[in-house]
């Protein structure tokens, strides 16, 4: 039956378009994560810089 | 960045996944197919709670924007200018999914004739342009005050675009909602809501992380200065 369902066109079109807003969704969150990691290994360097001095 | 907002962020990314999960397997193996639009209405399920969610964080902005005009407090103009960022990028997803179901439903990407497209993307470029008009001013009080007056002016044009449909001649949108009683049967409204609750609880998220990672890059930048000898001017 869900074969039979995903073979129609409608559905394949709706799979896509869920698929690219998902993906987008996906791309942005990890682009987000990766950012704010980056930053926060910046602030313990940072930080140690000033430690040291 | 708080440690309410650190567990809320915790609690919140397993929820949004858990429910955003059960609301695809809602909308593509449970709700019933709609009997005007077919199979091209489950795109409402994703493309209405994104348009809930970029009205909701525009109006977050203009909360903070009045919250800053009173106080000057820089870090409300953070949170309006996160708020924002937040409603524009899920109003990018509103503005992409709307013409997917517009292409299945009407055979056509964008109505002209349809004054809550229309409003709709005037909003959008109205706060697109909130960016350029920050990023071209030197970051301080100025840049913050003409920031949040920008900000809580936009939030005006939002109910507008929400009656626009009722207003709407043409009744070109699809309208779910009637007045006083829902168009909706019961497994349709809730798969509505669990997939509110799951982009809601992911926008959240979304929200606080970002405004984490811009506290972050103020206090690098603060921590930089100090280790070049500078004067704290305070945050930017």
């Amino acid at each position: 039956m869900i074969v039979a369902a995903i073979s129609s066109s409608a559905l394949k079109y709706l799979g896509v378009a869920f698929a690219i807003v998902w993906g987008l969704t996906v791309l942005y969150v990890w682009i987000l994560a990766a950012k704010v990691r980056r930053l926060e290994q910046q602030v313990v360097e940072a930080e140690r810089t000033l430690d040291s001095r | 960045m708080t440690m309410t907002s650190d567990r809320l962020i915790r609690v919140l990314c397993p929820v949004a996944g858990v429910l955003l999960a059960v609301a695809m397997v809602l909308i593509f193996f449970w709700v019933p197919t709609d009997a005007d639009q077919g199979i091209s209405q489950r795109i409402f399920y994703l493309h209405v709670p994104v348009a809930i969610c970029s009205y909701l964080f525009l109006g977050v902005g203009a909360v903070y924007a009045v919250r800053y005009l009173r106080g000057r407090d820089p870090l409300d103009d953070m949170r309006s200018y996160v708020g924002v960022h937040a409603g524009v990028t899920w109003g990018t997803l509103v503005m992409l999914t709307g013409p997917i179901w517009a292409k299945k439903s009407w055979g056509v990407w964008w109505r002209w004739d349809d004054q809550q497209l229309n409003t709709f993307l005037i909003i959008f470029l109205f706060y697109c342009a909130y960016f350029m008009l920050r990023f071209s001013l030197d970051a301080g009080p100025r840049r913050a005050a003409l920031s949040a007056a920008y900000a809580i002016f936009g939030i005006a044009m939002v109910p507008l675009s929400i009656v626009a449909v009722h207003l709407s001649q043409s009744l070109l949108h699809p309208q779910l909602f009637d007045n006083g009683s829902s168009a909706m049967e019961g497994s349709m409204w809730l798969t509505f809501l669990v997939s509110l609750a799951g982009v809601l609880s992911l926008a959240i998220v979304l929200y606080l992380v970002e405004l984490r990672g811009k506290l972050l890059a103020q206090r690098i930048d603060r921590l930089v200065r100090r280790s070049r000898g500078e004067e704290l001017l305070g945050p930017a």
